[in-house]
């Protein structure tokens, strides 16, 4: 974990910053990690069954011999890696929609904590990074 | 007549903070020793000030904590409570795990995982989902057996929150439990 970029995103992210300095690291470890449909990550693997959805029904009568047994080979391992090179060559020789839908695939609506940390936070995380903040180890949460 | 072994309380040895301790109706415990939870922040710790046991003292203790969190934390973290110990009376002498034997931020270079192995783990606050004004009291350790005469206890905070913005209703209290022929 890199605790120096987690600080300055925690301190930047107009979200935790009002909760930063009261101490409330669960609640900054909750937002960084809400998932959020405008930040898309790459998928990564996917099991063979879940790749073959992306086969446009009304498509598949269709395709060529070259086609489906490229599919096929993708199929035969157990598993895709959605973002490796082989299946961006794979998209490229299907019907649109197929290529479609395999494209599209290729992300998911991701968190804060994904798309700039690698992964979850968690609140141990935030105490980590916000050390510095905190002389004598104490939020600023004074009655 | 058969002599009957009973064990009884004696006085509790009770860390909370000079300034602000004033519990409510219904905590029976006295301050003796410093120790200032105010604000204590997620991932940090705080130790109290050394105390001297007696030369002769109870085998057991039990442990008892009040504490209140800021926010609510999620329900099941911890709050771990840790004891140095020491054979010197003076403050900043032989006390284990990088303690300085007073009322401070512990440890000095803000590595709690890497020096709490050095201390002796009495117990934990279990949490619940329950913000301030609610005191979260349990005893966390019914016989916690201290090796040395000095020491002092470590409160290390883990449960996601920040403490409660001042310290009246906060202490970790050791109650001696001596054995009583009778």
């Amino acid at each position: 974990m890199d605790y120096e970029l987690l600080r300055t995103i925690i301190k930047s992210n107009p979200r935790t910053i009002g909760l930063w300095a009261s101490g409330r690291d669960q609640d900054i470890a909750d937002i960084l990690n809400d998932v959020d449909v405008d930040i898309q990550v790459n998928r990564g693997v996917v099991p063979s069954n879940e790749f073959l959805s992306l086969l446009d029904p009304s498509e598949f009568a269709s395709l060529t011999q070259i086609q489906s047994q490229s599919f096929g080979l993708f199929l035969a391992s157990g598993s895709v890696d959605m973002n490796a090179v082989p299946v961006d060559q794979l998209a490229g020789i299907m019907p649109d929609k197929t290529k479609a839908k395999i494209k599209a695939h290729k992300t998911r609506p991701g968190s804060i904590s994904e798309r700039d940390l690698g992964g979850r936070v968690t609140a141990a995380d935030v105490g980590k990074a916000l050390k510095p903040d905190r002389p004598e180890g104490r939020a600023n949460n004074a009655n | 007549m058969p002599t009957e072994i009973l064990t009884k309380d004696g006085t509790p040895i009770v860390w909370a903070d000079t300034t602000d301790y004033n519990p409510a109706a219904g905590v029976v415990f006295t301050r003796t020793h410093q120790i200032d939870l105010t604000s204590l922040a997620n991932g940090a710790a705080r130790e109290g000030e050394k105390a001297d046991l007696g030369a002769a003292r109870a085998k057991t203790f039990s442990v008892n904590v009040g504490l209140e969190i800021d926010v609510a934390p999620t329900a099941g973290t911890l709050i771990d409570v840790y004891w140095y110990s020491s054979y010197s009376a003076t403050a900043g002498l032989a006390n284990s795990g990088g303690a300085t034997g007073a009322d401070a931020a512990w440890p000095a270079d803000g590595n709690e995982d890497e020096w709490a192995p050095q201390l002796l783990y009495i117990g934990s606050l279990v949490c619940t989902n329950d913000a301030a004004t609610t005191v979260q009291r349990a005893c966390i350790n019914p016989a916690f057996s201290p090796p040395t005469r000095y020491g002092g206890v470590i409160v290390d905070n883990n449960c996601g929150q920040a403490f409660e913005g001042d310290a009246v209703e906060m202490y970790v209290a050791l109650v001696p439990n001596p054995d009583e022929s009778q």
